[in-house]
């Protein structure tokens, strides 16, 4: 199956193409898309673009898209209910984008509705690799320190405890990632109930393929 | 004008059209052939003076020529230079083919360049180099911007003697560009060399050519150009935005304008075509409104090859919403290294 990736990294695009394989049980073949490196906002914006250029231009089946949430507010149950999409959530913003843009592209001969699957790694993706190594990193933990109280971690220190050293090259950086995401990929369970939110929607979004 | 150039088993072109406007702005990954494509304007001059081996495309399946043609927008009329493989040189020369745009007179018995020919033939490839940029150059020298930015104190200091009005303007635009300089003056050493220096807006001081930054010596360069009088028929910029500071880049694009498209800017000059490479999203950024004015290289297993950006397919609905540099970095358009 040909699958586009956006991510912010070809680090952050191979643990993903790894945990996307193991959840969807076959291995993929990546068309891969970048942002501007710490490019949220250009995720969001390109977003469109990208589904038109994939829809019309190409014969990838399925697009995932996994974004840090950095500061922004963790996606929760509540925002899954209709009309209750938080305008500051990432999740919820891609998922309205998305939703907008498929909705635009025409239906085309041969050309079946794209699959499609969203992330969001709290507060950044070396958090779910922490996960089976650290019991206090996890989105709960998080979703505390937004509301003020003092954490043992932050994107920092994640990043230190992930790769060494901050910063880091960007070799080491994939081969780290290709590590962790092998090794989550035998105890998804365990990254869902740690991240339920970010990764849990990204493994039912890929269970639905 | 050059509607196009086409590459035959040039280095990493080995098939491919680059399609030219009076400006053009090439971008894509390393090795896509922007560079070799600038090339092609001395093969065309001096095709033998190039070792075969190195410049045919590696990894043929069969000995072949290698071929460059221009064609002119105007007469549709081609100019091409052809390097035939070694051995068919020595068994089998085959005799230049005449060119219809060349012109004879047959009383004096020599041959005229077609207009489209001389144009080819001035041309000028820059790739600017601040210490070249920097050094004295002689007083009696000619006066001529070579490729790498030498001789550039000759030429500004030229310009001065000869077209008043127009120094007065390129240092009205170098202060526009550069506020904290207001003139350029020129300093002589008793060597018999002369080199340029900038004078400061707020106390005139003077900082001579070799003081000044990287990026500062690459706007002076650039901005010269723009104001030349004669310049080349045809300049390419490889890198413009080399060194540059990213809110100065409308300014470099305005230059290449300026060069490109005279009468907008109130010129009574010939123009001239300009081809430019880069890899900045920014500078890209700043053409969001002319697609047809970027070309796009794409590198796969056949080779490079490129793209006008305005011809790929739903480009409307593609450039939509977000800046053009992002939507190239994303990898939506191509031209972007297959891997990390």
């Amino acid at each position: 199956m040909r699958i586009a990736v956006v991510s912010e990294s070809s680090a952050d695009e191979a643990a993903v193409k790894i945990l996307v394989d193991a959840i969807v049980g076959s291995e993929t073949e990546i068309v891969a898309l970048r942002t501007r490196p710490n490019g949220w906002p250009h995720v969001l914006n390109l977003l469109p673009n990208i589904v038109i250029r994939l829809h019309y231009g190409t014969d990838v089946e399925g697009l995932v898209v996994v974004v840090d949430s950095d500061e922004s507010p963790v996606h929760e149950n509540l925002h899954e209910q209709e009309q209750a999409e938080n305008p500051e959530c990432r999740l919820c913003l891609l998922r309205v984008a998305l939703r907008s843009a498929l909705a635009k592209v025409n239906p085309l001969p041969n050309r079946r509705a794209m699959k499609t699957a969203l992330g969001l790694a709290v507060p950044a993706i070396e958090a779910w690799y922490r996960c089976g190594l650290d019991p206090h990193v996890t989105e709960f933990e998080w979703v505390r320190k937004l509301q003020g109280e003092i954490l043992t971690y932050d994107k920092r220190s994640l990043k230190i405890s992930a790769y060494g050293s901050d910063p880091s090259s960007n070799f080491h950086r994939t081969e780290v990632g290709k590590q962790a995401a092998l090794r989550l990929a035998t105890n998804l369970e365990q990254l869902e109930q740690r991240f339920p939110n970010g990764f849990g929607a990204l493994l039912r979004d890929l269970q639905h393929w | 004008m050059i509607k196009s150039i086409h590459f035959q088993n040039f280095k990493a072109l080995r098939d491919a059209t680059l399609p030219l406007g009076p400006f053009t702005l090439i971008v894509g990954p390393n090795g896509s052939g922007k560079s070799t494509a600038m090339q092609a304007f001395s093969f065309v001059q001096r095709a033998n003076i190039y070792d075969y081996d190195k410049i045919v495309t590696a990894g043929l399946p069969e000995p072949s020529d290698v071929e460059v043609q221009f064609t002119d927008d105007v007469t549709g009329r081609t100019t091409s230079a052809v390097l035939h493989h070694p051995d068919w040189q020595d068994e089998d020369p085959q005799p230049p083919e005449e060119d219809p745009g060349s012109l004879h007179d047959p009383e004096e018995d020599v041959n005229y360049l077609s207009p489209f020919e001389t144009a080819l033939a001035s041309f000028k490839v820059y790739s600017l180099d601040a210490k070249r940029i920097a050094q004295p150059v002689g007083i009696d020298s000619v006066p001529e911007l070579r490729e790498d930015g030498f001789g550039l104190a000759n030429v500004l200091d030229d310009l001065s003697d000869q077209e008043p009005e127009r120094w007065e303007a390129l240092n009205h635009e170098l202060n526009r560009w550069l506020p904290e300089f207001d003139h350029v003056t020129f300093e002589r050493a008793p060597n018999s060399t002369k080199s340029f220096q900038l004078r400061t807006a707020f106390g005139h001081h003077k900082y001579s050519a070799s003081d000044l930054s990287q990026g500062t010596l690459f706007a002076v360069a650039l901005l010269t150009l723009a104001y030349l009088r004669k310049p080349p028929a045809i300049v390419c910029f490889e890198e413009p935005d080399h060194g540059i500071h990213p809110r100065l880049l409308e300014s470099i694009r305005d230059a290449m304008y300026r060069l490109a498209y005279p009468k907008d800017f109130s010129g009574n000059r010939e123009p001239v075509q300009v081809i430019a490479t880069t890899h900045s999203p920014y500078l890209l950024d700043l053409y969001k409104e002319h697609p047809e004015e970027v070309v796009i290289a794409h590198k796969d297993e056949l080779g490079a090859h490129f793209e006008r950006l305005s011809e790929k397919p739903h480009i409307t609905e593609l450039l939509k919403g977000a800046p053009l540099g992002d939507i190239w970095f994303s990898g939506i358009l191509g031209g972007v290294p297959s891997s990390p």
